[in-house]
């Protein structure tokens, strides 16, 4: 289970990003597919076997969340949504849900904040070489394995007294998004033409006039994006979480994991399929957006 | 009726701003090692039209960027009414700038294109809605204030950016390249729309362009830069007619570059003619340039001399029909080409193989120091 939800967030990574940018494709393998080895016939065919290699397990806890009896028989063989009944009036899990979302919101406006101020300010950068080197710096958590940087977090935060409070699950997570912000708002302000603000400069505005009223809403395409896969990223969470976490502060993915050892009932399969849900929603919310933004300005 | 009379009668200038003073002494700029502007020094005259004009990479737009002030010089000042301007940023120079690709903002309709600078200044809504639409009629876009620049043409976009320059009424326009992208007849309508926008404006204009003609066409004034250097400040009529070096002569209008060479015993002559002595030209110097504009030469036979001419053999190499006038492309005996025009009415019988004589008067020709670097055909 560990591996599996693990298994999604390096997934989002990889995927969904490239799949924003191409254009309206959400299935990891497709994105790829579409974007960088032409039409090519085995090209197609591999990218739809990696496809359901990566999406068919996924899908198997679907109508497992709606069996009619206890048990993870598959394929169940009566139906009912008593699961989802159990998810949410049971406090433990509705709980966890709003810490989740609400540790997701935080830690999304964090990074959105952090993360296009970042993205801005290094395209300004002269030293072309030290901006590259910048850039990659806030990358750094898409690179690391996240084992690492649990280990890492754990061991700062206890001294700072983070772990087990929710500023902590919010920084935690934060840095986690960060590149999701830096690579969606970079490359809108890729096709940012700065002569814009050099003309909004010379008719009288000053630096922060000139970002609120040109910059931010001609890149706001890609903010938003940014912030939408900060959010997914804060809210399937687990590695990082599992370290950081106390009993009293647990946030959902967490209480997935943790109800796989302990319960023994499908609610855990209504509760995945929410995460899915949820994430799958989000994300195509992003990348419509992003797919508004060429149309808008027309490039 | 007599009321809308006098109103359209006293309409008050509605962009009218005094033109600033711009003092442009001694500067030099630097790129790594190169050497961008090389001591420009340039004084500008309130109202004035002054265009900057030269070859690609000679200076022109880093001329233009060290006013606006999104670059600073490396030794010189520049000073705007007195002011020198070495620590006011950008923002505070009210200097109004139009972009060769206009640099409208495109999530902003024209209107707020144009109350831009207005509200960067605070000016009360009423004012900014009326001085937005004062503007759309000044370069005659009325009705066009709630579209978005995506939905107006390349020359309606120029307005635009023109608009928004002068809304504020900025006592200096930079305009760098403005009709570089548009096709030849609008470039021509939007020359006369300047002109006019210039003239009810008031405000001194800095124009940089490589096309000789707009500039002849444009400005009160020319700056003709090379290499990044001013080689010669003046009104188009004084380039043309004295041309202070053979890049000038070369740059502003066709002219036929001849070698001068003076002999031992000081006679200057021309492939082998007598010249009269050239003024024009150090007392040491060996070698000088004859520059003879096309209208000024004539062709004329070989036994057709006349006494206050001075003649070369030549061989007419094309003859080219254009209506008012015609082009004549000559070869002279060096291989050095040379043009001559001649107007309807005064058109020679001469026709590409001829050989004949081309001739002109001393002193509708121009001596400049120094070697032209020779046209050969
Ligand atoms: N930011 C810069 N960095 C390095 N070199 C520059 C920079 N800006 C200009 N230069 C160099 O300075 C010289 C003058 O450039 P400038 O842009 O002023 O030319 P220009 O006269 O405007 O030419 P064009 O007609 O092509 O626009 C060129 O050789 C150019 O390569
Ligand atoms: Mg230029």
């Amino acid at each position: 289970m560990k591996g599996r939800v693990t298994g999604e967030v390096t997934g989002t990574v990889t995927g969904t990003v490239p799949a924003a940018q191409t254009g309206g494709v959400t299935a990891t393998a497709k994105a790829k597919g579409t974007g960088t080895v032409a039409r090519h016939p085995f090209a197609v065919v591999a990218a739809v076997v990696v496809a359901l290699l990566l999406v068919v397990p996924t899908l198997v806890v679907v109508p497992i969340s709606f069996t009619g009896k206890a048990s993870f028989v598959f394929p169940p063989d009566s139906w009912s949504l008593r699961w989802y009944g159990n998810l949410f009036s049971d406090s433990r899990w509705t709980s966890a849900l709003r810490r989740s979302l609400w540790i997701a919101l935080l830690s999304s406006v964090l990074a959105t904040t952090v993360g296009t101020a970042a993205s801005v300010g290094l395209t300004r950068w002269r030293r072309r070489r030290w901006a590259a080197a910048a850039r990659a710096l806030l990358l750094v958590p898409v690179f690391v394995p996240a084992i690492v940087l649990a280990i890492g977090i754990y061991t700062v935060f206890g001294s700072l007294g983070l772990l087990g409070t929710v500023t902590g699950f919010v920084l935690a997570h934060a840095s986690l998004g960060v590149p999701f912000v830096v690579i969606s708002v970079t490359a809108v302000l890729q096709s940012f033409d700065v002569q814009l603000e050099r003309a909004a400069e010379s008719l009288g505005a000053g630096r922060w006039a000139v970002f609120r009223q040109i910059t931010l809403p001609l890149i706001l395409p890609g903010v938003l994006a940014g912030a939408l896969f900060a959010f997914v990223a804060s809210f399937d969470e687990i590695l990082v979480s599992l370290f950081i976490k106390s009993p009293f502060l647990e946030t959902f993915p967490i209480r997935v994991y943790q109800s796989v050892d302990n319960d023994t009932d499908p609610t855990v399969a209504a509760a995945s399929t929410l995460v899915l849900v949820v994430t799958t929603l989000v994300i195509l919310v992003a990348v419509r957006i992003s797919t508004l933004r060429t149309r808008r300005l027309g490039t | 009726m007599s009321d809308a009379g006098t109103s359209i009668g006293g309409a008050r200038n509605p962009v009218a701003a005094g033109g600033s003073r711009l003092v442009i002494d001694g500067v030099v700029k630097q790129f790594g090692g190169h050497t961008a502007l090389a001591d420009v020094s340039l004084d500008v005259q309130p109202g004035e039209f002054m265009t900057l004009l030269g070859p690609s990479g000679s200076g022109k737009s880093t001329t233009l960027n060290l006013v606006s002030g999104f670059a600073q010089p490396d030794e010189g000042t520049v000073r705007i009414d007195g002011v020198d301007m070495a620590s006011v940023p950008p923002r505070r120079r009210n200097v109004g700038m139009v972009f060769q690709n206009y640099a409208l903002f495109p999530h902003l309709t024209i209107e707020a294109n144009i109350a831009f600078p207005l509200r960067q200044r605070r000016v009360p809504r009423p004012e900014q809605a009326r001085r937005v639409a004062e503007a759309l009629g000044t370069v005659r876009l009325e009705g066009y204030g709630q579209r978005y620049p995506a939905q107006l043409s390349g020359g309606q976009q120029q307005r635009v950016a023109l608009a928004r320059a002068i809304v504020f009424r900025p006592g200096l326009l930079l305009m760098d390249e403005p009709l570089g992208a548009l096709d030849r007849g609008l470039r021509e309508s939007m020359q006369s729309e300047i002109r006019r926008i210039h003239r009810e404006a008031g405000s001194t204009v800095l124009f940089v362009t490589h096309d000789q003609e707009e500039a002849l066409a444009l400005s009160d004034r020319i700056a003709v830069f090379h290499e990044g250097r001013i080689e010669q400040v003046g009104t188009g009529h004084e380039l043309y007619l004295h041309p202070a070096s053979t890049f000038v002569a070369g740059f502003l209008g066709e002219s036929t570059m001849l070698p001068a060479e003076r002999s031992a015993g000081g006679a200057w002559s021309v492939l082998g003619v007598r010249v009269p002595a050239p003024s024009a030209v150090p007392d040491a110097a060996r070698s000088a340039t004859v520059v003879v504009r096309p209208e000024r030469a004539r062709l004329r036979a070989v036994d057709d001399a006349r006494q206050d001419e001075l003649g070369l053999s030549v061989q007419v190499l094309e003859d080219v029909y254009l209506g008012a006038d015609r082009k004549l492309r000559v070869r002279f005996a060096d291989g050095t080409a040379g043009v001559v025009r001649e107007v309807a009415g005064s058109m020679s019988p001469w026709r590409a193989g001829d050989r004949v004589e081309f001739a002109w008067r001393p002193a509708d020709s121009a001596v400049l120091p120094g070697s032209a670097a020779p046209a050969v055909l």
